[in-house]
């Protein structure tokens, strides 16, 4: 006789086995992403020999070439004792150019003896009234738009949240402190900003209460409702809408939560609840196929 | 068919060859993957797999069948997902601690099966390695002691004494959850 464990375990492995369907879509993309990826390697490896070789025979060859026309060791005793004089001169003749203006041929054959101040109302002169006025206007404050540009980007940032709501938080008078679990969602959201609207954190610690900690599912799917209709854009949005799945499926309200859980497996929401989401909706296929 | 000439066009890295290896055997070393990881996971590592072969090949003696040597990759393979491991545990540990709606019999006993899958494979991912490994080839898969000695390069015996074990371990954990 054997072991009812023994059943119920062979019972198990069955259903974990005729859970083996490849999914024909990720089969093909997992098969597409190998061969890229075999691509992609062997190209870097093609490229690295290849810059290989070059380097071997930019450097090797030279050196024969030195070595066979005997100017090895010069060349070797340059490059590890320049001339000082010579390297000095190379700064200043660097230097002298990079310094130097774009070669204008008036000005180079005017009398080096003049005031250069003749020439410069010359050149204003010269050039014609439009023109001077078009690179005047063209040159930007640049100071003042790097501030305006850092202003803007702040104001994006930010949220827009009243000054009530930024000023120091009130003393907690009549609320329940959230409990741990609770706390951690909330705790985790405060890191990336410090701001967080005080209704809306009461409004979901009352929605995560009564969905963790003993509340009907309906009371739950009314408080989970409630707290995104208020905040449609809030902080928790993601978590609300996973939990509200959750209550839909115990629910029994399989075609709901399977739209929402779906979104979440897309990614929709980012990687937030991508795995389970994922395992819920092929349960909640299998429950819809046995029906 | 002959494998031989496929082999040699593998170890050269034809990409042509290992396209048509992926067609003929993606779909076991897939639902190997599933087992050991979890869905999330287990396309990562059928690609690890994959991409691991053309190199793999070099050390392929030709005394066991192409699926046979993709699956030991697998096995191998899969010790590295450990993070990936623990990402699953919690998913199946998070779905097992919704409360079930009872609204409806039919509904309830489908959920029961699907619970029972999940607290199997939640201790499935509790066993060690090599356990879970021997366990998902033998039990899940139903392969022969000898082709899992095979795929996992150990003796028979080995196999054997590990699928024991870990039974024993799946037994006591189902019922820990309160099945039996």
């Amino acid at each position: 006789m054997s072991d009812p464990l023994d059943d119920l375990l062979d019972t198990a492995c069955e259903g974990l086995r005729e859970d083996t369907a490849a999914g024909s879509e990720s089969g093909k993309a997992t098969g597409r992403a190998v061969i890229a990826g075999l691509a992609r390697r062997r190209r870097r490896k093609d490229w690295a020999m290849a810059s290989v070789v070059a380097f071997c025979v930019l450097f090797v060859a030279p050196t024969v070439w030195a070595h066979v026309t005997g100017r090895l060791n010069a060349i070797v005793a340059v490059l590890v004792n320049p001339p000082p004089a010579q390297s000095a001169r190379a700064e200043n003749e660097t230097q002298a150019r990079r310094l130097r203006p774009a070669p204008q041929p008036e000005i180079a054959q005017a009398d080096p003896a003049e005031d250069i101040t003749e020439t410069a109302p010359l050149l204003a002169e010269e050039l014609p009234e439009e023109l001077t006025e078009e690179l005047t206007e063209e040159l930007p404050p640049e100071p003042r738009e790097a501030e305006e540009d850092s202003i803007a980007e702040r104001e994006i940032s930010e949220p827009q949240i009243s000054e009530t709501q930024r000023s120091p938080r009130p003393p907690r008078r009549h609320r329940e402190a959230p409990d741990e679990e609770t706390q951690d969602v909330i705790d985790e959201s405060a890191e990336e900003e410090d701001t967080i609207d005080v209704e809306e954190r009461e409004l979901f610690s009352r929605a995560h209460r009564t969905h963790f900690d003993g509340g009907t599912s309906s009371q739950a799917l009314r408080h989970w409702d409630d707290y995104l209709a208020a905040y449609p854009h809030g902080r928790f949005v993601p978590e609300a809408r996973f939990n509200r799945a959750l209550t839909l499926i115990r629910l029994g309200q399989l075609t709901q939560a399977r739209g929402v859980l779906e979104r979440f497996a897309r990614g929709d929401f980012g990687a937030a609840r991508r795995t389970q989401a994922a395992e819920l909706l092929e349960l909640i296929v299998d429950e819809s196929l046995e029906r | 068919m002959s494998v031989d000439p496929l082999i040699a066009r593998l170890v050269r890295g034809d990409p042509f060859a290992l396209s048509e290896v992926y067609e003929r055997h993606h779909a076991r070393i897939r639902a190997f993957a599933r087992r050991m990881v979890g869905n999330a996971s287990a396309e990562d590592l059928v690609q690890d797999v994959f991409m691991a072969l053309p190199k793999a090949m070099r050390r392929f003696r030709g005394d066991c069948s192409i699926e046979t040597f993709l699956l030991s990759i697998a096995a191998n393979r899969s010790r590295h997902h450990a993070r990936s491991l623990f990402r699953f545990r919690r998913a199946i540990g998070r779905v097992a601690e919704e409360p079930v709606s009872r609204r409806s019999r039919d509904a309830e006993e489908v959920i029961l099966q699907g619970e029972l899958r999940a607290a199997l494979e939640r201790g499935i991912a509790k066993l060690s390695h090599n356990h879970r490994v021997t366990f998902v080839l033998c039990s899940v898969e139903e392969r022969s002691s000898v082709e899992a000695a095979s795929i996992l390069g150990v003796p028979e015996g080995t196999v054997r004494t590990r699928l024991f074990h870990a039974r024993q371990k799946l037994r006591d954990h189902l019922k820990r959850q309160g099945y039996g």
